[in-house]
This record gives structure tokens, sequence and C-alpha cells, in this order.
């Protein structure tokens, strides 16, 4: 754990969480638990989707404090800064891979990298 | 083949090394920084091969052919305009899913294509593979694999382009029916799962790693700020010894040398004033003001090119956005620290026109290198043991009261809704040393041909209206001088000192002549004193040397507390007329007028208010009527801007 970086945060480990790490649960990517990948259901912006975040894209959250207005999610091998309002008009659903509580990686991957669907 | 000149449109991505391919096709210098916005307009560029005169066009970047923001609209509309005999597709080859997106609207333009797979050498650092020949059969044109930052694939991509001017043009990959956004990304995708080969579990990336500390709420803003102090303490420490130096050695080359010279030649005295109080004091001025304007610049490349200035953007997003700015306004912002122009001209990178116009009102704010050289003079004149504090608190007190104008602005005549930020996080990298000492060597050069034009043109022009005599016994400028006291004199600015409210007037059109002004104005002036006073005493000795700039400062400048209310003065009135033509250009003249007078008031009143206040103990009734006064001014002008925002809110 690095200083600094405890509080505040949406780690995959908290209570409301779970232990297990893995859910299929639909939410929205301001929702999204940081470590966690997400597929992508719905992207309702167009410029968003053009920048690679349509449905089906694989997307990772690296940080989300809830009181901050932006997130950082990785897309492919890019990492943006995603401001809070259209994360939550990204609908996604959990794809684990979170190596904290025990996940090994996206799921449905297919072969080891899919042509920068995962990070 | 026919000898006519072939134009190739670099276009891609944002941040995908459009500009390091433009400048190693061209030889070129083009800035290449570490974050995506960096070119905001067209920069054109030609080379010859095999015989044949190629232009190069390097477009700002663009997810796709619907452009959304002005910056991604002048690729949209050149690439739609059909000026483009090649196009050449930059694409990130560790990040090739998202890039084949454009990809697949660039077959469709009818127009020859060739896919510059850019960054092969940072996708295999991280265990990727991309297999051109499959891609190239996918795409149904030329993909040639590159490291444009080291050359590789350069004379391969030259060869490509000769070659696709005989060859047909691109074949679009889609069907009709299936060019719409759903068949895009499924053949991008389908395309990236045939052609990229992962040969080993991705790591954790270093920058995710540093990011965790650089982004933290706890750590972010004091790491900022250190990092930016550390900047301006580096630029301060290092310029000082080159300063002192180069002041001294080229005042007694050129400028008492010079006059030496001229007296023993018998050069009358209107010679003298132009070549050795004009020209020589100029190219004193212009040579003294190089070291700051060099490191300042090495400084700011470093933090570009290591990718740490797009997590400034993430750390002030909250304040910024309290503003009724996205984070992303903040680039634009970091970029006017080196100069305004650019900096506005970046604000084009910015979705909504308000928060353009907010931007771009703002950037001025922005202490640019061309302010840094009067600072720098000052502090290490008035403030020997404290420069480097002294500069940055100047810089500070810029960006504070940026902060205060875009809270009032953002909330009066600029209200709206914030737009979405969504910006890219590049990773760090080490900076490329040979790049950063070229873009630090470009701008020294630009200034002392744009600084050094206005400068020693000034400067000269001011020694010749300075050695005339109207009838009165004083000189235009001087009286020019004077007219305009009773305006600064609240600011500490004494009567003897009238060479300061010139070096305003001619700091409109290049901030860099303050200084220049000042040290033209003064050595007369002084030279004029020491031979009044041995006139006087019947001494006939000759003249000492001429006072160095630094030595006039501390004359002339009564009390330290006069002397910083000088350069806040200097730091937040009217930007200079190429900023003034920047914003005119962008937003319309009425803007322009706007910033103008809102500066120039804003930096009157808050100049003022420091020097009554700091200086309270001595009069303080005085004191009591102009801080009074000052904040009258201040509140006319919120409840102006609140009343016009009304009006533009009912409109």
């Amino acid at each position: 754990m690095i200083w600094g970086f405890r509080h505040g945060h949406r780690r995959c480990c908290s209570a409301r969480h779970g232990s297990a790490g893995r859910t299929e649960a639909e939410r929205s990517l301001a929702e999204g638990f940081e470590g966690h990948h997400y597929e992508i259901l719905e992207s309702p912006d167009r410029h968003l989707r053009e920048m690679g975040f349509f449905p089906g894209a694989h997307v990772r959250v690296i940080r989300n404090v809830p009181d901050e207005h932006g997130l950082v999610v990785g897309l492919g091998r890019s990492r943006y800064v995603l401001g809070r309002a259209a994360a939550a008009a990204i609908r996604v659903v959990d794809r684990g891979g979170c190596r904290r509580c025990g996940g090994s990686g996206p799921p449905s991957f297919g072969p080891p990298f899919a042509g920068g669907q995962t990070t | 083949m026919s000898d006519a000149l072939l134009t190739v449109a670099l276009v891609g991505n944002p941040n995908c090394g459009k500009t390091t391919l433009f400048n190693a096709l061209t030889g070129e210098c083009r800035y290449v920084g570490n974050w995506p916005g960096v070119t905001v307009e067209r920069a054109e560029g030609a080379y010859r091969h095999e015989g044949r005169e190629v232009w190069v066009v390097d477009l700002p970047g663009l997810y796709s052919l619907t452009p959304f923001t002005p910056d991604e609209a002048i690729s949209a509309d050149f690439l739609k305009g059909g000026a483009a005999d090649v196009v050449v597709n930059v694409v990130d080859a560790s990040n090739l899913e998202r890039s084949l997106y454009l990809t697949t609207q660039l077959t469709e333009t009818g127009r020859p294509l060739i896919v510059a797979l850019n960054m092969t050498d940072l996708a295999a650092a991280r265990g990727m593979v991309v297999d051109a020949e499959a891609l190239a059969r996918r795409l149904g044109c030329p993909v040639i694999p590159m490291a444009a930052w080291k050359g590789e694939g350069v004379e391969a991509l030259r060869r490509a382009i000769l070659a696709a001017t005989a060859g047909p043009p691109a074949r679009p990959v889609l069907p009709p029916e299936r060019r719409e956004e759903a068949g895009r990304y499924g053949f991008a995708r389908e395309t990236a799962r045939q052609v990229v080969r992962q040969s080993a579990e991705a790591p954790v990336l270093f920058s995710e790693r540093v990011d965790h500390v650089v982004l933290s709420r706890l750590y972010g803003i004091p790491l900022f700020l250190a990092v930016m102090f550390a900047v301006f303490w580096v630029t301060v420490r290092a310029s000082e010894p080159f300063m002192g130096l180069i002041d001294e050695g080229l005042g007694r080359l050129l400028v008492e040398g010079g006059r030496a010279r001229l007296e023993t030649l018998g050069a009358p005295e209107w010679v003298r004033l132009l070549l050795a109080d004009g020209v020589g004091a100029g190219l004193r001025a212009v040579a003294t003001f190089l070291p700051p304007i060099f490191f300042i610049f090495i400084c700011l490349a470093l933090l570009e090119n290591s990718g740490y200035m797009a997590r400034g953007a993430f750390v002030m997003d909250r304040v910024l956005r309290r503003m009724g700015l996205p984070g992303r306004a903040f680039l634009p912002l970091l970029v006017g620290f080196g100069c305004n122009v650019p900096g506005i001209l970046a604000t084009r990178t910015l979705p909504e026109r308000r928060e353009r116009l907010l931007t771009l009102l703002l950037n001025p704010f922005m202490s640019c290198s061309a302010r840094l050289p009067v600072y720098t003079v000052f502090a290490m004149a008035l403030f020997p043991r404290s420069a480097n504090l002294i500069v940055f608190s100047l810089y500070f007190v810029g960006i504070l009261v940026a902060i205060g104008s875009g809270l009032l602005l953002g909330r009066t005549i600029l209200q709206g809704e914030v737009s979405t930020t969504v910006m890219e996080l590049p990773e760090y990298q080490m900076p490329d040393l040979r790049a950063v000492l070229r873009h630090a060597w470009e701008n020294v050069k630009g200034f002392m041909v744009r600084g050094g034009i206005w400068i020693v043109s000034a400067i000269t022009v001011l020694s010749l209206a300075n050695g005339l005599r109207l009838p009165a016994g004083d000189s235009p400028l001087e009286r020019l001088g004077k007219g305009l006291l009773p305006v600064l004199r609240p600011l500490g600015i004494t009567d003897e000192n009238w060479p300061a409210s010139v070096g305003l007037i001619t700091g409109l059109f290049a901030k860099e002549s303050v200084v220049g002004t000042l040290d033209a104005l003064y050595s007369q002036k002084d030279r004029a004193g020491a031979e009044e006073t041995a006139a006087a005493t019947g001494d006939d000795e000759e003249e000492g040397p001429s006072p160095r700039l630094m030595e006039s400062l501390r004359r002339h400048f009564h009390s330290r507390v006069s002397a910083y209310a000088y350069l806040l003065f200097v730091l937040l009135y009217s930007p200079c007329i190429a900023a003034l033509a920047a914003i005119r250009r962008e937003a319309g003249i009425g803007w322009m007028w706007f910033s103008f007078l809102y500066q120039t008031v804003l930096a009157w009143t808050l100049a003022m208010l420091f020097y009554q206040l700091a200086t309270a103990a001595s009069d303080p009734p005085r004191a009591l009527l102009a801080v009074g006064s000052g904040l009258v001014i201040l509140g006319l002008l919120m409840v102006g801007l609140y009343v016009w925002g009304r009006r533009r809110s009912a409109r």
C-alpha cells in the first residue's frame, strides 16, 4: 500500500463489495471498484465511444475516489481521466480481474492479449 | 513520375507521434510534448525524395472525422477538402484497437492511405507484437512499422508515399451498411484480435505506480507546487551567474566601449546615442535575458516530455471546476507559462465556447517567459538574497489572480455547465535530452529574433527620443513619462523615476522591453546627472563607466515595496500586443478589449492596494483613503460584471 492512498477510495475488498471480488452486477462505471475490470454495456456519449469507450470494450478502474470529479480508468493501453458524470452514464458489468481479492484477470478475454482490450 | 508537388497529410489520434514523424520526415524542429493536444494548428514542411518535392501537413489529433473540438475540426476539414494526395494514418502500435476506428473512416476518403504503425518499440517493451503484414492485408493498404523518434521506418515510409501516388486510392474496409459505429468498433476489435499478440501478461505499468503518489489527494497539490517552485528556483539560480557576466561583459564591450571608441573617432553625439546607447544597450539587454529564457524552457520541456503536465490537470481539476472550467483547461494555462500566444491557441482543444473564452481570458495571468527576465533582473537587483522566492511569489500571485478572476467571470459573464473531463494520461517517459535542448534553443532563438527586434528597436528609438530636447529643456519621453506619473504615484513610483512609466508603455509591445527601456533611459539619465555634477564641481575628468542595469534599478526604485508593486503591475496589466491579437483571432475584438481593460484595471488596483497597505504605517490616512478607493473600484468591477452577466443570461 502506498501511503496517502488509502482512504475514500472505492476498493474492491470493502465490506460493501464482499470478499469474492467477482460479481456480474450491472452498474455505472462511476461505481466501479479500483482494480476491477468491467465490460461496457452501454455508452451514450458519441465522443467517448469514438475514444474507445464503446459497448463490448473492457475498462479497468485504476483510481476511484467518490468525492473527486474524475476517475482514472485504463482502456486498452491508454489511461484516461474520465469525469464522474460521464462515467456515471456508462453502464458496465463486472468482469473481476482484481489481484487484491484473488481474481486472475478478466475471465472472457479470449487469447492472452486481445488487441488492446485488457490492461 | 510527375514532378508536381505531392501533398501528404499526417493524421491520427492525439499523442500518437504525428509531430515526431513530421520532424523525422521533414527535418523540422516542431515542438513535441508528451500530452494530447500539443498540436492545435496545421503545420507544414517539405522534403525531397527521389527528385520529388513532398509537402507534409501535420494535423491536430482526432479520434474520428466527426470533430468534437475546433482543433479536430481543422483536421477533419482538411481531409474532407481533398487537398491531400496521400493520407498517412499514424497509429499507436501499443494501442491499436482504438486507433483503427479512425482508420476505417480514412479508408473511405478516396485517397491513397498508408498506415504508419508507430511506437512499435514501446509496444515491444510491453510484450506486444503487431503483425504488420496481416494488418496490411486486413486494411488493404501498406502498413509501415516504425519508431519515429528513433528514425526507424522513416525511409520505408518515404518510399511507400511515393509508391502510393502511383497506386489506387484506399478501398473502404467496410461495406456501406456497416459504416456506423458498431460496424467500425467490430472491425477494429476483430482486426486487433487477429494481428496483435501479447507475449507475456501485461505488467503493472511504472506510470501507474508513480501516479499513486503524484495523483494522490494528500500529496498531489503540494508536489505540484514543489515542482513549480523547483522550476523557478533552478531558473533564477542557474541564470544568475550568466546574467551578471553578460551584463558586465557586454556593457563594457558595447555600451561604454562602443561610446569610447566612437568618441575617439570623433563621432557626433547623436551617433553615439544611436549606436552605443541604442543598439549597444539593446543588444546587452537582449543577451542578459537569454539565460532565464533558456533555463525556464529547459525545465518546462523536461516536465512536458516526462508526462507530468497532464497529471497537473488532474491535480488541479477540483480548483478549475470551481472556476467553471474542466481539468483539461489546465494544459492551455500551463502552456501560457512559456508564452501566452500558444496558450491562447491551445484553448481550441476545449469543446465548449464558454470554456474556451474563460480559459483564454485567464491565460495572460500565467506569467509568460517574456516577463521572467523582468522579474529576474528586479529580484536580483533589489532582493538578492531571496530572488527565487520573489520570482516564485509573482508566478503564484498570477495563479491566484487567475483563480479569483475565474471565480468572478465564471459566476458572472461566463456562467454555464462545466463539460465532462475526458483526458488521456500519457505514460511517463525519460525526456529526450536532445529534444529538450533543441526546444530551449528554438525558444532562445525566437526570443533573440522577436525580442531582439523589439528591444533593440525600442531602445534605439527611446535613446534618440530621449536625446531630443523640447523648448522647456526636457525630452518628449520625459514629458510622456511624467504625464503618466499621477496614475503611477499610488504604486510608489516617484517623479524622478519617470522611465518606469515609459517602460510600461513599451512593455505593451513586448513585455521583455520593460527592462530594456529602463536600462536605456536610466543610463542616459544617470550620465546626464553625472555630467551636470561634474560641471557644477568643475571636475573635468572623463566620465566613469555608465551604471549597470541592476545598480540603476536599486537607485531609481526608492524602496523594495515600490519595486514589488511595479512588478505586480507588470505581471497583471494588459497582455502584450501579440497575445491581444491572438485573443482577437480566437474570440473577437470585443473580448480583446475586455481583456485589455479588465487586466489593466485589476493590475493597477491590486498593485496600488499592495503598496498602500505595505506602507500604511508611514501615512495611515492616505493609505486608508487609497485602500478605500481600491476596494470601491473592485466592488464596481464586480457589480458591473454581475449586471452584464445577468443581461447575457437574459438574452
